[in-house]
């Protein structure tokens, strides 16, 4: 309805008046949208605790890999390895091929990794400029197998959904140190489990895509049968992990992840 | 063709010829579009050649053509080591290392050095420059601390710290020119102002193709520009110049068209197509053309109230008639020539000649089918007033009457040239290097020049080797097969997966050396698989792997002797078998001994060379007497020491007590005790242990450290730590046996070194070279060694029991006690030698299968041998000039000049074609006869070498080597020919006519020669009697 003068005639507005309405305009615009990017960020920290908190839940878990490698052109090669988890902690074992047979890597926390050398019967320490090498060429670096809260490394942004999943976009902060600039994860509506993930560098540059597939939960702990890692910078060479075996809650002691029972055969 | 002349003169069928012509020129326009490019340049190396052969699967094994190389001068800053520049090439390397078709990127930032952890303990692993220190002080240091590095001064930095040099490593199934230019960019954008070197395959192979597509983009316009200009000057008549061109665009387009109904990608030679068809084919239509004004005029002379398209269908069918044959020939022994080029054994130029002669034939046909429908259909007059011809005349006629005058002289003098020429011919090299594809001040040119000058050259050569890669032995004598190719004159550095191992073992072990047991090489080769400049040194499960050898020259005639040389030495015969012999003091034993100590003798040599410290014979003996002397005593206080740091450091999983009982602190009064035992048992005892620590499974010497740990830690009071003590006795045995190894070596190191009168440089280099002398001392402990077969008593040697050989005991296999190396040499300077011998060979095969066609096709058109043969004679004296020229100017074979002869035969027969169809006299008077051709032809055939010559010669303006030569010397060739043509036949011609066949018409229409009617006479003498009557009831048209 237009305003109206006491004479009927129609109320021009002031050119102040109009450029206050737009400033107020602006202002409740840009509030909202303030109020919209707090929201989605907010959002995005909740599906993050959620994942986080279900990546979590077991005390302990033990895993049989079988991690594919394959390279272009290249022969492609397998290994074995059993991996237990506990909380941060993680003793990564390969049991074949021969070449690798008895080495182990334990990582008690993002910036403390060893790796232990059977045939030189030595332990060695990991340095935290490695994190973004791998283990025996594959597609997986350390900082991918160390990385078991996104919430304590990035911050998280919603973007919306997509193809029926959540995507949440992970940021490295500058108390990180991950060899990543952000991370897309797509999470699945119910549960929060991540199915796809995009790594980017800082200048943004799509690097690899890993996928997890075939979920399934054992007890209170829910994960991918397989994993794959696709390395798009060297011409798709990828890395896939094969679930062969899966217990959980063992009761495994934290002993097992010590230094000194990497040189032990317990 | 009075059939065809016949058919072309209705014109229905002259509609049907145009409609059908532009259909099919339309339809193979929307094919050639589509064509597909193929930029390998790979496919220009003969394919079935030995040498190729293996190049082509060591590639495809270790990925050798996948490097691509990028120097960094520092310019203004003279040094790399600021913290502008150090910054920029950080930002560089992170940026290359996420690029996409790039496996991985090894630079000065990202290099990995190993160095000890005093606090941690330890060695770290990690970069070598790591964070950029801001102060000078910090740079300084730094500076000091890479220059002393062997392997990284030379290959990462100059050793005046001025130069840097990046390794990119491509994806497997990358695009080589896509990725060179992704990497192009990333380092012009983090070093605009400073100077950039581009090399390796990706940069090399991108700069040659894309110089010659970018000069055949640029130039072809230019060049056919110049040719349309040669012809108008000559013919004045635009129409029938753009007839002839057109009708060669279609040529071009169709044989485009075919291709891609074939499925075959256009290579970087068929881009030299449209030139070459420009300049031969083009000729064909204004052959056909400038007749055919000839005729028109000659019936409107003689018959003016002629019906215009009777006229025309007389004349087109009189043209075909007395041009189509000689026309017809002249195309047909160029198409030929081209076919020729399916002898030679590089597919990329089998592909060139099929096509280009399908496009020659495709314009040949078009000149004797689309031009006259044309003609028929639309109104064409040309100017038949002569141009230049009465110039041409007037200094051939005489050059002619003066060779029938003289021809005894003139022969002689030919005979003399054309020997001259055949003994500079087997001056011609066909030695075949990098300088054949790229100029002085080229952008490879300079790379090379650059890495000549900081890196020690960018030339490799590799030995491919297969064996047991696993087995430490094999290694050594792979180390030792690198430390005697490093003194091979032009040899700058040898790098292969023994040293890759030893360097990894630096991390391990603390000492830069192959370990002594099977377990440990597997273990450090696979920690190393993942790295992508191993991937060239080592593939098929570690049972192959290349010695990557520099060469510091890019002189082909080095190469070559170097090449042989070092083929020679591997490929002797007592490299290839080895067997295991152990090392001792008898018969074979003690010939082991000597070859041990002679590969630890190399392999000082080899480590003090690459420090810099470059021993002369003296002292080199001096040191190999040296090592015949035992070792001095060991102080073992340094031993204490370092275990000592090693108890407190993280990598010792046993937490030892802060303090004991008596508040003293365990580790210096454990490490005393430890080292107190003395030295600990051969390597052979210390198999690794794992796991528990029970009494009963321990060796004598377990036993007694664990006696001393025991007794150490031990509380008056207190039940003994079992859990500890056991911890500590599988945490201290390695450090302790490697501790007191290293500084044994360390102390014979500086008894021999000191002996020997071999002084160090002081700092960082010092510190290396006594390391690196150390690493190879511990070899001389190692029990067994390789023995060539049959050599030095090797014939006793027997297979050794596991206590006195560790590797044998950790090598199931070895008790065959048997191996085989089978060295083999390849890289860049092997197939430079295979590029020249198929060169060599195609030049011989493509000539040979082109000649032989061509004189038939004379003989046949001519019905004479002796017609064919003169015809072909100034040809084969152009070839014989140009060669021997090529030979007296150092021009050599390559696979450019390899095409230029049949390019040669195929267009300057031409011209014999031509003045051999008009040489006719009817009094029988052989000057008049040579007179009459001169006249008729000389014009035209000048025209045509000009026009040839111009457009070839456009070509020398680019930048691409290849097209240069043959520019230039197609150019040359096609003046050559014209000049001996009218040379040597009218000094062999021994009749006043030749040829029935094509005798008469043929001569007005030789080589498009315009016939001026300015000379009445000549325009009657030209056609015989019997064509140059008009004769309307035989151009009877369908109108």
């Amino acid at each position: 309805m237009t305003a109206r003068s006491i004479s009927g005639a129609p109320r021009v507005p002031s050119p102040r008046v109009v450029t206050g309405l737009i400033a107020l305009a602006l202002c409740g615009l840009s509030v909202f949208g303030l109020a919209a990017v707090a929201h989605a960020d907010q959002r995005g920290k909740d599906l993050i605790a959620c994942l986080d908190k279900k990546a979590n839940l077991a005390k302990d878990q033990y895993f049989v890999y079988d991690m594919v490698i394959h390279e272009p052109g290249r022969e492609t090669r397998t290994m074995v390895m059993n991996v237990w988890v506990q909380a941060a902690m993680r003793l990564v074992h390969f049991v074949a091929p021969g070449d690798v047979k008895g080495t182990k890597v334990l990582i008690r926390a993002r910036d403390e990794m060893y790796v232990w050398l059977p045939a030189f019967s030595k332990i060695r320490r990991i340095t935290s400029h490695a994190k973004k090498q791998s283990l025996f060429g594959a597609d997986y670096n350390y900082d991918d197998q160390s990385t078991v809260r996104y919430g304590d490394v990035f911050d998280p942004q919603y973007l919306g959904e997509e193809k029926g999943l959540h995507k949440v976009r992970v940021k490295a902060t500058s108390r990180s140190d991950s060899p990543y600039g952000s991370i897309d994860l797509f999470l699945r509506k119910d549960d929060c489990l991540p199915v796809k993930l995009f790594y980017y560098n800082e200048q943004g540059k799509h690097l690899k895509t890993e996928t997890r597939d075939e979920y399934s939960c054992l007890k209170v702990a829910c994960t991918a049968r397989v994993m794959k890692m696709v390395d798009h910078t060297r011409n798709n060479h990828w890395t896939k992990m094969v679930r062969k075996e899966w217990k959980v809650n063992t009761g495994v002691s934290a002993r097992k992840f010590s230094r000194r029972a990497l040189q032990r055969s317990f | 063709m009075r059939r065809l002349a016949r058919l072309m003169t209705h014109r229905t069928v002259a509609w049907v010829t145009v409609v059908f012509v532009l259909l099919v020129a339309g339809g193979s326009t929307w094919l050639a579009m589509r064509v597909a490019q193929d930029d390998d340049l790979l496919a220009f190396l003969p394919a079935d050649d030995p040498d190729v052969k293996h190049f082509h699967e060591l590639a495809r094994r270790f990925g050798g053509l996948d490097v691509a190389l990028v120097g960094i001068d520092a310019g203004r800053e003279r040094s790399v080591f600021t913290q502008d520049f150090l910054g920029r090439l950080k930002r560089a390397t992170e940026e290359l290392a996420d690029t996409r078709g790039l496996d991985g990127v090894v630079s000065l930032d990202n290099v990995t050095d190993f160095i000890a952890d005093r606090e941690k303990g330890g060695i770290i692993t990690g970069p070598l420059v790591g964070k950029v220190p801001p102060d000078a002080a910090g740079l300084a240091a730094l500076r000091e601390k890479v220059l002393s590095r062997d392997h990284v001064v030379g290959t990462f930095v100059s050793r005046d710290g001025r130069a840097t040099l990046l390794y990119c490593f491509l994806a497997h199934g990358s695009n080589p020119r896509r990725v060179a230019s992704a990497i192009a960019q990333v380092v012009d954008k983090h070093f605009p102002q400073n100077p950039r070197y581009w090399g390796g395959n990706p940069f090399i192979s991108a700069y040659i193709f894309d110089t010659t597509q970018q000069d055949m983009r640029r130039l072809t316009p230019w060049a056919v520009l110049a040719m349309v200009i040669v012809m108008m000057i000559a013919f004045r008549d635009l129409l029938g110049t753009c007839l002839a061109l057109l009708s060669t665009s279609f040529g071009i387009v169709i044989a485009i068209g075919l291709m891609r109904l074939c499925g075959e990608p256009i290579n970087l030679v068929l881009s030299s197509m449209p030139v070459i068809l420009f300049a031969v084919g083009s000729a064909y239509g204004i052959h056909i053309l400038a007749h055919y004004y000839v005729r028109v005029r000659q019936r409107e002379q003689a018959l003016p109230g002629e019906d215009d398209g009777q006229r025309r269908a007389a004349a087109i069918s009189e043209t075909l008639c007395a041009t189509g044959p000689t026309v017809l020939a002249a195309g047909l022994t160029t198409v030929v020539s081209l076919l020729s080029f399916l002898a030679m054994d590089l597919r990329p130029m089998r592909v060139f000649g099929l096509f280009t002669g399908i496009g020659v034939l495709v314009t040949l046909i078009l000149s004797l089918t689309f031009i006259p429908a044309v003609a028929r259909l639309v109104k064409l007059r040309g100017r038949v007033e002569g141009g230049a011809g009465a110039a041409v005349d007037r200094v051939l006629v005489p050059l002619v009457d003066a060779m029938q005058k003289w021809r005894v002289a003139a022969g002689v003098v030919l005979v003399v040239v054309a020997l001259g020429a055949g003994v500079a011919v087997l001056r011609v090299e066909n030695r075949i290097d990098a300088t054949n594809l790229f100029g002085p001040g080229s952008p490879p040119d300079r790379a090379d020049r650059f890495m000549a000058r900081y890196f020690g050259g960018s030339q490799f050569l590799q030995v491919h080797v297969k064996a047991d890669l696993d087995d430490p032995l094999v290694l050594r004598e792979l180390t030792y097969l690198g430390d005697r190719l490093r003194f091979f004159p032009h040899v700058s550095s040898v790098v292969d997966i023994g040293s890759v191992i030893s360097r990894a073992n630096e991390a391990m072990e603390g000492q830069r050396r192959i370990p002594d047991t099977r377990a440990k090489v597997k273990m450090l080769a696979a920690f190393v698989s993942g790295e992508v400049a191993v991937k060239q040194l080592v593939a098929a499960q570690r049972r192959q792997a290349l010695v990557q050898v520099k060469l510091g020259t890019s002189d082909a005639a080095q190469l070559e002797k170097l090449l042989a040389d070092i083929e020679r030495w591997v490929g002797n015969d007592r490299l290839r078998s080895y067997q295991r012999v152990s090392v001792g003091d008898r018969g074979a034993g003690l010939a082991a001994r000597s070859r041990q100590r002679a590969m630890v003798a190399a392999r000082l040599r080899a480590a003090l060379a690459s420090e810099g410290v470059v021993l002369g014979d003296a002292r080199h003996a001096a040191l190999v007497r040296g090592l015949e002397q035992p070792a001095p005593s060991l102080d073992r206080r340094p031993i204490e020491a370092q275990l000592r740091r090693f108890l407190r450091s993280q990598e010792c999983a046993a937490p030892l007590p802060k303090t004991l009982a008596d508040g003293s602190d365990p580790a210096p009064k454990l490490a005393a005790a430890l080292v107190a035992l003395g030295t600990p048992p051969a390597r052979v005892a210390r198999q690794p242990r794992q796991g528990g620590g029970a009494g009963d499974e321990l060796t004598p010497w377990e036993k007694k450290v664990r006696a001393v740990i025991v007794q150490t830690l031990a509380t008056p009071g207190q039940p003994t730590n079992a859990e500890l003590v056991d911890d500590l006795l599988l945490s201290v045995q390695t450090p302790l046996a490697e501790l007191t190894d290293g500084e044994a070596a360390r102390q014979h190191t500086l008894a021999l070194l000191r002996r020997a009168g071999v002084t160090l440089p002081p700092g960082g280099v010092g510190v290396r070279g006594r390391a690196a002398v150390a690493a190879a001392l511990l070899d001389l402990r190692v029990p067994q060694v390789l023995m060539p077969r049959g050599a030095g008593g090797a014939r006793q040697a027997t297979t050794v029991g596991p206590e006195a050989t560790p590797a044998a005991a950790a090598t199931p296999t070895a008790a065959a006690a048997s191996l085989t190396l089978l060295p083999r040499v390849n890289g860049l300077p092997t197939i430079h030698r295979a590029l020249s011998r198929s060169a060599l060979h195609n030049q011989l095969f493509s000539l040979a299968t082109a000649l032989i066609p061509v004189i038939l096709i004379m003989v046949v058109l001519f019905r004479s041998l002796t017609a064919g043969l003169l015809v072909a004679t100034p040809t084969l004296v152009t070839l014989l000039l140009i060669y021997g020229g090529m030979g007296l100017l150092g021009v050599r074979l390559d696979i450019g000049t390899a095409m230029l002869a049949c390019i040669i035969l195929g267009a300057g027969v031409d011209y014999g074609v031509h003045l051999v169809a008009c040489w006719r006299d009817p009094g029988g008077d052989r000057r008049e006869a040579a007179r009459v051709a001169v006249r008729a032809t000389g014009t035209a055939i000048w025209t045509n070498a000009l026009t040839v010559a111009i457009g070839f010669f456009v070509l020398t303006m680019g930048d691409a080597r290849p097209l240069q030569n043959v520019g230039g010397l197609t150019a040359i060739a096609m003046l050559a020919a014209a000049l001996a043509t009218f040379w040597t036949i009218p000094v062999l011609a021994r009749k006043a006519a030749y040829g029935r066949a094509v005798q008469g018409g043929a001569a007005a229409s030789a080589a498009g020669a315009p016939a001026p009617a300015s000379n009445p006479s000549r325009d009657l003498t030209v056609p015989s009697e019997e064509d140059a009557l008009p004769r309307p009831t035989s151009a009877r048209g369908s109108e």
